[in-house]
Parts: structure tokens; C-alpha cells; sequence
């Protein structure tokens, strides 16, 4: 008997909130559309000064393109899909090339303060032995 | 430059000759046979020797050989120069204290010592000796013994320095006691180390570095110190420096004392009298003597010095 696909719990939450997203998306558009007010009803007191009407943007125009629930299917990332790690960084550009480099200077430090040398001991003084 | 180094006396011995007519330590051959000759004499731990007889008889007139007789009196004039401090009477007491056998020949570390039974009061008071300067002889009164032992070896290392001095310039280190005659060549100084003492825990850069270098044209220095030719007895450690005061070991604050002085003889007295008096008041009279400078150490490590040390010292030293 061939072994059974196990059932794959988080591809189901995941299409379980992608279409609880799209049910918020809808009922959002659905009360935007009826709170924009049209030229007609604006206060007297607003329309003394109202400005020229102007055109509903396009995209207020026609509702959007809501993709559907199968659409949102195809567009879960798979569950066996591996994470590509980020790109290593790249090797630092090479320094460009001077065409005549001016010639390096010798640095040298500082002469140290001369130091008188250690007289040799010829012999020591100590309590008898 | 010819070296010549032995043992005699007890210590190590060397001799540094720079001549334009001795070139070679064979011709120096004859210092280590007078040096024999010498402890024969002077020795307390020889009973055939010349002082081990005199200390043998007292109570009687006895006349010495002309090499006792010079010594003995060098002992009796350093008794009267330190008022009594260093003293050459202390042998009875050095004894009580368990110093009866020669560290040489005991292996460099005496055993345990005992106590003697009875200790009898050592007589110390070295005006009580007799002297007949005529017949060059002395007498003795009971009780009392003489050691010669530190002022021996600062004279017979001045003979040497003085017998060698018209051939070119001379060092003689008796066991770290040293005699110099003459500036080197080119009117360059003798350079001489002033060690660490035994179990000290002075900072020095180098094991056995030197506590000061001292540059040196003529005269002599010497150290006294209880870091060495120390000894148990009756589960406490003794050393060979007497307190004539007590007829003890002295109890003294101090390690070593260093002293520069004109002649050895004069530096080894006023090293031993700085140790027996301790730094307070061995310092204080340091520096009313004119001849001499000092390095003192305490049992502290610290570092003391007289007011003319430092111009005697290769570089300034740092003392506490």
C-alpha cells in the first residue's frame, strides 16, 4: 500500500487567513466607497468656497482586482520550498591602479634616547661566603 | 688583566691584577700559599693554629708572631673605634650561640645545633685584655676567647691589594669583601655590584641583579649581613653577628649593610657596628663619618642609603 500524503496543517491555516484577509479587504472597500462624498452634498457653508469638482481618481473608479481564492492558492509560498540565504558579501573592489605612484618615503622613528651601557662588574660585594 | 681566584679563609677569593708585567695567574701563584699560611695562624677552627693555643691559655702572658700580633692589634683598634660594638672577644658567645664548626667544613650548612647546658656569662669587654707592647705579647683574662674571623680576611685581603699595588692596579675580593688599589686602564673606575641579599624578595629585573653598582678607584667596600652563615639552634635561627651588649645574635632590623670606606679593615667594622645597631641609629652614625657611605637593607626590603652614597653609584638608585 503506498503511503498516504500526510495532511499538510499549515498550507491550511495559511489559505484560512489569506481568505480572511480577502473578506477584510472587501468589507474596507465596501465602506470607503460609501464615505466619499460627491460634489453634490457638500455643506453650503463648504460649497460657498468649494473648489471645482474633481474626477474620482481611477482607482476609485472601478473596484480593484481582487484576486480569488484560487488565485491566493497558487501565490502561498510552498511549504518545501528551501530558503535562499542571501548573497555572501562580495570581495571588496580592487584598488585602483595609479599610473605613476609617487615614490614611498622611508619612515623611520625616532632615535631613542641614548642609554649609557651597563659597566661590566667585575665582582660583588655580599656578606661573607 | 690576570685573574686568580681560590678558597681560603673560609670564603672565595679573588684577585684581578692589571699589569704590563704579570701576564699570566701562575706568576700570582704564591698569594694562595700566603693565605694558608695566614689562616694557620688565625684561624679558631684549627686547634693546631696559632690563635687556638693563645685562646687555650688563659690568664698567661703570651707572645705572638709578628702576623698575630699585627692582626690582634687591628682587632683591639677596631674595638676601640666602635666603641665596643665589634669586638674580636665574642668567641664564647659565638659558640653558646652553636657556631663551633667552619661552614666549609660542615658543607656550607651547619646542622641543628644544641643548646649547651650551661651557658656561662661570655666576657665580652675587650679592655680587660692585657697588651705588652714591648715584648709584643698579651694575656687573656678567663672566660675569654678571641675570634678573628671578618677582621683576618679584611686585613689579609689589604696585604694582597698592598703587595700587588706597584705592579699596576689591583682588586682583592676576600668572600665579598674587597680591597682596591689604583684606577684601571685609561683612568677607568673598578665596577663592583652590591648583591641582593640570601632570600630577599627585592624587585630586580634579573635574578641576581645588583642592588647598585658601584664605580670605584681606590679604597674598599664590605658588606656584613644575616643572610648567611646562619644556623638553628633550640628550634631558632642564629647568626654570627654578637651583640656584645647581650652576648646574643644581635637583634638588629636589618638584612645587610654595604659600606664604602677608605680601607677594608674601616668598612667591614662599620658594616658589622650599622647591623649590631640596627638602621635607625647605625645610619645616624653613618653619617657622622665623614670616610664612609652606606646601603642598608631591612628585613622590610627597603633600601637606605647615607647622604654619600649616591657618589659612588653608577647610576642613582631607587630607595625607599
Amino acid at each position: 500500500m503506498p503511503p498516504q500524503p500526510k495532511p499538510n496543517h499549515a498550507a491550511s491555516a495559511n489559505l484560512l487567513i489569506s481568505a480572511a484577509a480577502i473578506a477584510g479587504t472587501l468589507a474596507g472597500w465596501a465602506a470607503l466607497s460609501t464615505q466619499v462624498p460627491s460634489a453634490e452634498v457638500l455643506p453650503e457653508a463648504a460649497s460657498a468656497a468649494a473648489a471645482p469638482a474633481v474626477a474620482l481618481p481611477t482607482w476609485l473608479q472601478s473596484p480593484p482586482n481582487i484576486p480569488t481564492l484560487a488565485t491566493v492558492a497558487t501565490l502561498v509560498p510552498q511549504q518545501d520550498q528551501q530558503l535562499v540565504a542571501a548573497d555572501p558579501a562580495q570581495p571588496a573592489a580592487a584598488a585602483p591602479v595609479v599610473a605613476n605612484p609617487p615614490p614611498l618615503r622611508q619612515v623611520t622613528a625616532p632615535p631613542a634616547p641614548a642609554q649609557p651601557a651597563r659597566p661590566v662588574v667585575i665582582a660583588r660585594t655580599r656578606s661573607s661566603r | 688583566m690576570v685573574e686568580l681566584t681560590f678558597r681560603a679563609m673560609g670564603s672565595q677569593i679573588l684577585v684581578v691584577l692589571e699589569s704590563r708585567h704579570v701576564h699570566s695567574a701562575a706568576s700570582l701563584g704564591w698569594i694562595p700559599a700566603l693565605f694558608e699560611q695566614w689562616e694557620q695562624c688565625l684561624s679558631r677552627f684549627r686547634p693546631t693554629s696559632e690563635l687556638s693555643q693563645l685562646n687555650a691559655r688563659p690568664q698567661e702572658w703570651v707572645m705572638l708572631s709578628p702576623i698575630l700580633w699585627q692582626v690582634v692589634d687591628v682587632a683591639l683598634q677596631v674595638a676601640k673605634q666602635s666603641d665596643g660594638i665589634v669586638t674580636p672577644t665574642i668567641l664564647p658567645a659565638l659558640q653558646a650561640a652553636g657556631y663551633r664548626h667552619s661552614f666549609d667544613s660542615a658543607g656550607g650548612v651547619l646542622a641543628e645545633q644544641e643548646a649547651p647546658f650551661e651557658q656561662q656569662m661570655a666576657v665580652l669587654d675587650w679592655r680587660l685584655i692585657d697588651v705588652d707592647q714591648r715584648h709584643q705579647a698579651i694575656r687573656l683574662p678567663a672566660g675569654m676567647q678571641l675570634d678573628l674571623g671578618g677582621i683576618a680576611k679584611g686585613w689579609a685581603a689589604e696585604q694582597i691589594a698592598d703587595l700587588l699595588a706597584p705592579m699596576g692596579a689591583v682588586l682583592v675580593d676576600a668572600g665579598g669583601d674587597i680591597a682596591i688599589r689604583g684606577p684601571r686602564h685609561a683612568g677607568q673606575p673598578w665596577v663592583v655590584g652590591v648583591a641582593a641579599p640570601l632570600g630577599s624578595r627585592l624587585p630586580t629585573a634579573h635574578p641576581h641583579e645588583d642592588l647598585a653598582i658601584l664605580q670605584l678607584q681606590q679604597g674598599a667596600v664590605a658588606t656584613s649581613g644575616r643572610d648567611y652563615r646562619t644556623w638553628m639552634q633550640g628550634g631558632q635561627r642564629q647568626h654570627h653577628l654578637i651583640d656584645p651588649r647581650t652576648g646574643q645574635p644581635a637583634t638588629t632590623d636589618l638584612l645587610s649593610v654595604t659600606v664604602v670606606a677608605p680601607t677594608l679593615v674601616l668598612a667591614e667594622m662599620a658594616a658589622k657596628r650599622v647591623m649590631i645597631l640596627g638602621s635607625s641609629a647605625g645610619l645616624e652614625w653613618i653619617e657622622t663619618q665623614p670616610e664612609l657611605a652606606a646601603l642598608l637593607v631591612d628585613q622590610q626590603d627597603r633600601q637606605l642609603i647615607s647622604s654619600r652614597f649616591g657618589q659612588f653609584c653608577w647610576q642613582p638608585i631607587e630607595v625607599c
